[in-house]
């Protein structure tokens, strides 16, 4: 295995009575990096991530994370946040990451120089001794990933880490996880959110129905899989079924309730759009050019949309 | 101590103690109950049965009867004029008890002719009637007994000092001793043994049995609750990611329940001095070890229960059931003497009826450790199976 790999799996199969939750997936995960699992729900992230903690025994394949076997003593060094937050809500922030520092035998000497940094790095100055009971959802998610930080682990494995945050939250939830990426750790999240993996993930790897579909950089798989850009062209919902009748013969199609036409010359096609509309009396409100994204990617690949899965 | 066995327990204590609904349900519940149980079953507020009393004699002798049942206290009396009244009141369910008095009643007696009095008994409830049969049956023998005694005082005035009879001579005492043994062969009388020279009032047995209680509730619903809990929220699944063993979680989460059941009976030890005043020995020498071998047993029986569950839900209802059972079987709220022979014989077979013995003997009593020894080994025997076997279950459960 090569020095700068955190994780590899090889051919990874599970099943749970007749259902394949993962069939034969191969992954290589770079250290330092911030590698998103995107896929949607029941594309079999958590039962991969299960492996990968040694919660669930895989049927067959290999598990290597930071060169080791997971039962070789390397947990030390993984952080594990799971998707719910996992918190007792009785106890204070402070008192839970203690608690959890005491799973991984941290010291007391240690705890605190190690809290002190978290504390800090999560901005956690203000909550920290109030009872999770009472405080709000962005707050227990920095609490809850203090605590799968708190043994300063080397490959940090967070499970679906902003579900129920709220836009906002989510941003500043990214930012800390990009400062955790600069203190030298690994970042293998799972995720469904398409926006997350685009613009926080240095490398995605696209799955469904428990097999990995592509993998590369966001940038690289839009390139790859993302196919053309496309026109959205807005027009009060009164007048789309006209428009997509009028629209037609200039391949202008619906796609999730939206006008959209798909081209290589997206300036041309505004114009000749706009000309038709013009002529034809439709209201046109605006025209969008758009480039693909993950999104078209997951469309492309899978034959469904992501979002629609959830 | 190991890292991960500290943290579980102090984690279960906080936990534990900022939940103001569990303290309500594991201190002030079980005080509650004590006095429940003592005001309903304390014998200190007399039992009262509804009394009806139909005189048709009218005489010396009835009125003696009828004031006899007055001054016993137990009774609600009431008269009336015939019997049909008294039993539309009975089948009414307004009385308990219908006593009817026959004409003539002095007259039959002092002409040496028995009479017949009638008592009528509601049996609705079958309890009131065994009750309500046994207060009646007992006033009337104990009246009978009086009476006997008078009619032979007034018919030795008439005999003569010494009768004489074959060359034989007998003093009046004699014949009348002869007469009193005829009619009444065996004399029983009860006299009041009270071991360690006081009795020991309700309150004070059920205290004990509160122990009991705690054991079965705290300690073993508690632990199977706790740790149903921990699965149900996916705790179990972040502790089995780290490095902590399996074995620390459950040692740790042991000695919590442990200390759980030991501060547990402190409050209500203490609370119970406070506010009942009993008279007990607190000898800790004999109690801590009693305490912690009925609280293991307790865990250990509450591990199985929450390991052996297909589900959180099942483990709950598996231990409420199982304690709900027990409560009743082994002596907390009642002696094992009133049980029927069969169910004793269970009862004496459950290991925490011995413990709570045991606590019994040398809270009430202040019997030493080397008395309690021989009934309690057997159940520090079987502490060790339970809870190596709960190990066991704990270890497949964690795995699964």
């Amino acid at each position: 295995m090569p020095k700068m790999l955190a994780v590899q799996i090889d051919n990874l199969w599970k099943k749970y009575g007749d259902i394949e939750a993962l069939k034969g997936v191969s992954l290589q995960v770079r250290k330092g990096e911030i590698f998103g699992l995107l896929g949607p729900n029941g594309a079999g992230k958590s039962t991969l991530m299960s492996c990968l903690l040694g919660l669930v025994e895989p049927d067959k394949g290999t598990i290597k994370l930071l060169g080791r076997d997971v039962n070789d003593g390397v947990k030390r060094k993984i952080g594990f946040s799971p998707q719910d937050i996992l918190l007792y809500k009785r106890l204070t922030g402070r008192e839970n990451i203690w608690f959890f520092s005491t799973l991984y035998h941290v010291s007391q000497k240690d705890f605190a120089i190690q809290l002190q940094r978290l504390i800090k790095l999560l901005d956690m100055k203000d909550f920290i001794d109030r009872r999770v009971e009472s405080l709000s959802g962005g707050m227990k998610r920095r609490i809850n990933l203090a605590a799968s930080l708190i043994h300063n682990p080397e490959l940090l494995i967070l499970d679906e880490p902003t579900v129920g945050l709220d836009p906002e939250a989510r941003r500043e939830f990214w930012s800390f996880i990009r400062l955790i990426k600069k203190e030298g750790k690994t970042v293998l999240l799972s995720t469904h959110y398409m926006d997350e993996a685009e613009e926080l993930c240095d490398r995605v790897a696209i799955i469904d129905k428990g097999e990995i579909k592509a993998v590369g950089s966001p940038q690289e798989l839009v390139e790859r899989y993302g196919g053309l850009k496309y026109l959205v062209i807005h027009v009060p919902t009164i007048y789309i079924d006209v428009a997509i009748n009028k629209l037609a013969h200039l391949r202008v199609k619906l796609e999730a309730g939206q006008l959209v036409k798909r081209t290589e010359v997206p300036e041309k096609d505004l114009r000749e759009i706009m000309k038709f509309a013009q002529s034809e009396k439709i209201p046109i409100r605006r025209i969008e050019i758009k480039n693909p994204d993950l999104e078209d990617v997951f469309l492309n690949i899978a034959g469904r949309r992501l979002q629609g899965n959830e | 101590m190991s890292n991960e066995i500290w943290g579980i327990l102090i984690k279960d204590l906080k936990s534990f103690l900022r939940e103001k609904e569990v303290l309500f349900w594991y201190v002030a519940f079980p005080l509650m109950l004590m006095f429940l149980y003592s005001a309903i079953f304390g014998g200190e507020s007399s039992i009262t049965l509804d009394l009806g009393v139909v005189d048709y004699s009218q005489d010396e002798l009835s009125n003696s009867i009828v004031n006899a049942l007055n001054e016993t206290k137990i009774f609600d009396m009431a008269i009336y004029d015939n019997t049909s009244a008294g039993l539309s009141l009975l089948d009414e369910r307004k009385l308990d008890i219908l006593l009817v008095i026959p004409e003539g009643l002095l007259e039959n007696i002092t002409r040496g002719r028995q009479s017949s009095l009638k008592v009528y008994i509601e049996s609705y409830n079958p309890n009131t009637a065994q009750l309500s049969k046994s207060v009646i049956e007992g006033f009337f023998i104990e009246f009978n007994r009086n009476m006997r005694k008078r009619l032979l005082d007034e018919m030795a005035k008439y005999m003569p000092s010494n009768l004489s009879y074959n060359g034989y001579t007998f003093t009046r005492e004699t014949l009348i001793g002869f007469m009193i043994s005829f009619s009444e062969p065996l004399n029983v009388s009860s006299v009041e043994y009270i071991r360690g020279g006081r009795t020991v009032t309700y309150k004070e047995f059920l205290l004990a049995g509160l122990f009991g209680y705690i054991f079965l509730f705290s300690g073993m619903s508690g632990v199977a609750f706790m740790l149903a809990a921990e699965k149900v929220e996916g705790h179990i699944k972040r502790i089995k990611a780290s490095i902590a063993k399996p074995i620390n979680i459950l040692i740790g989460k042991t000695l919590a329940e442990l200390l759980l059941v030991l501060l547990n009976v402190a409050i209500i030890i203490g609370t119970s001095i406070i506010l009942l005043r009993p008279a007990i020995y607190l000898d800790f020498i004999v109690l801590t070890p009693l305490i912690i071998i009925g609280a293991v047993n307790g865990i250990a029986i509450g591990l199985l229960l929450a390991t052996l569950s297909p589900s959180p839900r099942a483990a709950g209802s598996a231990s409420i059931a199982v304690a709900t059972f027990l409560q009743f079987f082994i002596g907390l709220y009642f002696p094992l003497e009133i049980f029927p022979a069969f169910l004793r014989g269970i009862a004496e077979a459950i290991p925490f009826t011995k413990v709570v013995e045991a606590i019994r003997l040398s809270l009430l009593e202040g019997v030493g450790w080397e008395k309690i020894y021989p009934d309690v080994f057997p159940l520090i025997v079987l502490g060790v199976i339970l809870y190596s076997l709960s190990v066991l279950s704990y270890r497949r459960w964690v795995k699964k």
